[in-house]
């Protein structure tokens, strides 16, 4: 969901701001309950990455584990990964000494092209396919104060020319004084096709830490990524799980992968830009 | 799917209107002609009409009884504006007027000839020892085969204990078996299994589209001015289609045609106000305004949050109504509603949503056994929202839909033991989805979105032949043809199963793009056993056309109305329901059991990852399978005496399947919940004072839950959920407690009393939601973090009358 969308559409969360303000402090309460749950066999999870910055693809796999156990997710070391290109180039990721992390040696991501990424592991195959689209020139970034909740909130509004007539979706990496901030912000052109734009970067969601929060004096920097719609609906619907919202749940799905074979993860190609800004 | 073509659709939808505009015409030429000549000649029968009306008030008493004391087989109820006709042999007769609340009227009548007669029914409100025990008469014989209805009737339900002291008729409705409540302090409901949309719910005839406010913790409807409420569970007449589960009719009340008076209430949240009063001389006529505004915002300016007390929220509601008789056999009624939420959060955000309906309707007696019914309607649904997005520059979207609605009912009462209904409609649908603008700004933040306006027209016929057979045995007949026309100009696409365009046509203006017609057959039967004991069984077919695209819990403002389409097939539901009815203890108990089941198709569901937008290609995002629902409803019932209320329980099982979700196989509905108990009692302890309780228990929602996390990034984890709607919330119970206190003030115009309730009396933490998260305490683990909303909630209301 684009930035837009999040401020213009995503209704529910401003209702949840609402209505939680108006009912909790009357009576609502939250507490930790034991559930039984059950387990589903477990999946394997591909993190794949290949952009234009001129470095080889990488992929991270792990295997999903029960939700009652401690947060370790076991690495799978045994897999063949293999990238190709719509020219014919083919680069097997070899296991590196990180376990479960892959990387390629002779295939870079060019914009323009298309890459197949190929995974074996236990008998069985995932395949994605993805685009690494034509950066969208970042021009500029600014910040802009927004008073909303408690105090001041400075958010980023990066500056770029929409192309009209083609779909296109960007993703953005927000680094405060080097720490990302791993809030998903998305933004698309679904309303603003051939518009410069004028949105501002942030999530409603309780996904903004408030060491993420920006403040007079930071060093920001922005990495914007130019996705296709493959990668964009994966982080979109990632981002849906991620933000589930207590008072006005929709029925929980699993996030659209780009990998076909039932893997979870996604396969994700960008063009990458960045650019670096002050907050004053 | 190749198109057919227009023209010839147009064609085969003119053809049937046309004919059966002539069946109509030929149909009243016969009623009409019959009934002079019975005029003429020495009547070898003759009729008995009249209306039945409040003594006080002058309020019509729809559902009263009339019947002869001398011929038990005869009788029959007041419609829905206090007519009553009953045709039998002259003769020297006593008639028995009787309705629940009010004392029975034993009138001597001498049927020489056809005879009008208009009664007048007193209240049995003279304190506690003087309560006459009426109980209500059983069932008029002409309705006596309709199953799967209740009547609320309102004075009763005044006293039950509510969320924040709100009367709220539809809440009150979610404690009857086979109505469930969608979720905690919410006002929409299910009705034996279907969903939130499915239910037709009428104003004075107008359909009200969002029947909530707030965020759904309160009904539209003000209870100061309703009259009666009746619900149809299944097998509703054939007058009545457009949703596949239920139609909840609310009347309101026609005002006082005797005297000017006034009342009103001061509650914890919201203000009322009626006043009502007569229009001209001679019970000519009446009038009634009401309305109510609440103070939520009050509240959130305390809060020292800057985002919370610059908000606003509130809502308002206007009801008026006035109706006049122009002579014995012409009355005029307008009745209008108007309510608005407004929502907002300092300068960035607002909202406001509401509906407007407007009824205008003209009664007409053709003769003593043809009552007419001719109504205007008007409806319309609305929000809009601006969003400040940046310092010069705003965003807003509109959304409506509005209903033009031509109706017009007859009944025709042939003899005593018959009575033959029917008419038709026409509704043209115009709804616009979410449509934004962006204006204010020198460079456009986003693109306007463009006109996706769709018009359509939505028309029944209807016949339907109630027929006392024999004094046991009793038949409903129906039958409702329906038709739905999807009119230009539009621009529509067709998708394959993946949810891509095949084909996308424009359509010119007035064109019938497409119709489809449905035949919609309504059956039911009664046989009486004993006495008290009654045998019911029916069958009922009904469409839904119009589709309510929510995937929230909850009912939501920015809910979307789709109608059917080159895609969207219309709904249907297939139900057979068959029940078990007995009286005991001198008619004041009642005991129901009814079991259903029902199939469901042509249902809809979102492919998973929707996010839903008015601006969005809703239908590429749609899948389309059925549902089954089945289950038993027990009803227990004390209606008079110093102790009223119910118990009911339900056991059922709704279900859903979609090619798309849990590969394929039935998954439990969102609704369902196998076990509900509801008890509901009221207990005038003394003159002054009487106390209420309801308890409610149910078996949880059916929830999707973790099967599984894993990581993504460095350190983020991810819940992966398994089968949809696979697992239980943990069960759900609550116990509400009332009071009412009325002082004693018979000789004084001002009247007052006081009501005192608790919600959730034992505070329960019921589960509202349940979330998966990372531990805070331990970022090894992972936790559930239940939701709970309301618990002891305390509220105390003032009303007054004078």
């Amino acid at each position: 969901m684009s930035a837009l969308a999040t401020s213009a559409f995503a209704f529910s969360r401003v209702r949840r701001t609402l209505i939680a303000a108006a009912l909790l402090s009357l009576t609502a309460c939250e507490k930790v309950i034991d559930v039984d749950l059950k387990s589903a066999d477990p999946k394997l999870v591909i993190e794949a990455t290949l952009s234009d910055d001129g470095r080889p693809a990488t992929a991270h796999l792990t295997q999903s584990v029960a939700y009652d156990e401690t947060n370790t997710f076991p690495a799978v070391t045994d897999a063949l990964v293999v990238i190709s290109d719509d020219t014919g180039a083919l680069d097997t990721l070899r296991a590196t000494a990180v376990p479960g992390t892959y990387a390629g040696r002779t295939l870079l991501g060019q914009p323009g092209h298309q890459y197949t990424l190929r995974v074996e592991s236990a008998g069985k195959m995932y395949l994605s396919i993805a685009s690494l689209p034509v950066p969208i020139p970042l021009d500029s970034v600014r910040v802009d104060k927004v008073s909303f909740g408690q105090g001041d909130n400075f958010l980023l509004i990066p500056s770029y020319q929409d192309p009209a007539g083609v779909r296109n979706y960007y993703h953005f990496l927000q680094f405060r004084n080097g720490r990302p901030n791993l809030a998903i912000l998305l933004l698309d052109d679904e309303l603003t096709d051939g518009l410069r734009n004028q949105r501002r970067l942030f999530t409603m969601g309780g996904d903004t830490k408030d060491e993420d929060k920006l403040i007079p004096g930071d060093s920001v920097r922005l990495e914007m990524h130019c996705i296709d719609a493959g990668s964009y609906e994966y982080l979109r619907t990632l981002s849906q799980v991620l933000q589930s919202n207590p008072l006005f749940s929709t029925t929980p799905a699993n996030p659209l992968t780009n990998f076909s074979g039932g893997a979870l993860g996604f396969f994700n190609v960008y063009s990458r830009q960045e650019i670096r800004t002050r907050v004053r | 799917m190749p198109l057919p073509d227009p023209v010839s659709f147009r064609k085969t939808f003119t053809v049937p209107v046309a004919s059966w505009r002539y069946l109509l015409a030929g149909l009243l030429i016969t009623l009409l002609s019959q009934s002079h000549a019975a005029i003429a000649q020495t009547p070898a029968r003759v009729t008995i009409s009249g209306t039945l009306k409040d003594a006080r008030t002058g309020e019509d008493l729809s559902g009263a009884t009339v019947r002869l004391v001398e011929l038990p087989s005869v009788g029959t109820t007041a419609n829905a504006y206090g007519f009553f006709t009953l045709t039998v042999a002259p003769g020297d007769y006593t008639l028995e007027a009787s309705f629940i609340g009010y004392q029975p009227l034993r009138q001597a009548v001498a049927l020489r000839q056809n005879t009008r007669l208009d009664l007048r029914l007193t209240t049995g409100e003279q304190g506690l020892a003087e309560v006459v025990v009426t109980a209500k008469a059983t069932d008029a014989p002409a309705a006596r085969a309709q199953l799967g209805v209740e009547s609320i009737d309102l004075k009763q339900i005044a006293k039950v204990p509510v969320l924040f002291g709100e009367k709220d008729v539809l809440k009150t409705l979610q404690l009857l078996p086979g109505i469930k409540s969608a979720g905690e302090g919410s006002s929409g409901f299910s009705v034996r299994g279907g969903g939130l949309d499915q239910n037709l719910i009428l104003l004075d005839e107008a359909p009200v589209y969002n029947a909530s406010h707030l965020l759904g913790f309160f009904s539209t409807f003000n209870s100061d001015a309703l009259k009666d409420m009746t619900v149809y569970k299944g097998g509703m007449p054939a007058q009545y289609g457009g949703r596949l589960s239920s139609v909840v009719d609310l009347k309101m009340k026609d005002g006082n045609n005797q005297q000017l008076h006034g009342s009103g209430g001061i509650g914890l949240i919201a203000s009322r106000l009626a006043l009502e009063g007569p229009l001209g001389k001679q019970e000519k006529g009446s009038f009634l305004v009401t309305g109510r505004r609440t103070y939520a915002d009050v509240f959130l300016a305390a809060s020292s949050d800057e985002t919370i007390n610059q908000s606003t929220l509130y809502f308002y509601d206007l009801n008026a109504k006035a109706n006049y008789k122009l002579s014995d056999h012409n009355r005029v009624y307008l009745s209008a509603y108007l309510g608005r939420d407004v929502l907002g959060l300092s300068e960035s955000f607002s909202n406001s949503y509401g509906n407007q309906t407007a009824t205008l309707r003209w009664n007409h007696l053709f003769t003593d056994k043809l009552f007419s019914n001719t109504s205007l309607i008007y409806s319309k649904y609305s929000y809009q929202i601006v969003i400040g997005a940046s310092d010069d520059a705003q965003i807003n979207i509109d959304s409506k839909i509005r209903d033009f609605n031509l109706k017009e009912d007859l009944e025709y009462y042939p003899t005593a033991d018959q009575t033959i209904r029917f008419g038709g409609q026409v509704i043209h649908h115009t709804i616009t989805p979410g449509k934004i603008t962006s204006t204010g700004a020198t460079n456009s933040v986003v693109n306007n979105t463009e006109d996706q306006t769709n018009r359509s027209l939505e028309s029944a016929a209807y016949v339907s032949h109630d027929w006392q057979a024999t004094p046991r045995l009793a038949f409903t007949t129906g039958l409702r043809l329906s038709a739905f026309t999807l009119l230009g100009p539009n621009t529509l696409s067709t998708y394959d199963a993946d949810g891509d365009a095949v084909t996308t046509t424009d359509y010119a203006s007035g064109e019938a793009i497409n119709t489809y017609f449905r035949l919609e057959p309504r059956f039911a039967t009664s046989f009486q056993l004993t006495e008290s004991t009654t045998l019911k069984a029916g069958y009922a077919r009904n469409v839904q056309n119009l589709h309510l695209m929510s995937n929230t819990t909850s009912s939501s403002p920015t809910d979307l109305y789709i109608p059917t389409s080159l895609n969207v097939k219309p709904e249907l539901a297939d139900q057979i329901s068959t029940g078990y009815y007995r009286t005991f203890g001198a008619k004041t108990w009642a005991f129901s059991a009814e079991v259903y089941y029902k199939w469901l198709q042509n249902q809809i569901d979102y492919r998973d990852g929707t996010e839903l937008r008015g601006n969005l290609d809703v239908e590429s995002t749609l899948l389309y399978g059925k549902g089954r629902a089945y289950g038993m409803e027990l009803l227990l019932k004390k209606e008079t005496g110093r102790l009223t209320g119910w118990v009911g329980y339900t056991l059922s099982k709704t279900e859903r399947q979609f090619v798309g979700i849990n590969d394929g196989a039935w998954f439990n509905a969102r609704f369902d919940r196998p076990h509900d108990v509801s008890v509901v009692a009221i207990y005038q302890l003394t003159p002054k004072w009487s106390l209420s309780g309801t308890w409610v228990a149910s078996t949880g929602n059916a929830v999707t839950y973790p099967v599984g996390k894993y990581a993504v990034g460095a350190d983020r984890v991810v819940t992966y959920y398994g089968l949809r709607n696979a697992e239980r919330m943990p069960s759900y119970q609550r116990l509400d407690l009332g009071a009412t206190f009325e002082p004693t003030q018979k000789h004084r115009r001002w009247k007052s009393s006081w009501s005192f309730s608790v919600y959730n009396a034992l505070a329960r933490e019921n589960p509202y939601s349940i979330r998966f998260e990372t531990d805070p305490n331990d970022a090894s683990r992972t936790r559930a973090v239940q939701t709970s909303l309301f618990k002891l909630v305390p509220s105390a209301t003032y009303n007054f009358s004078f």
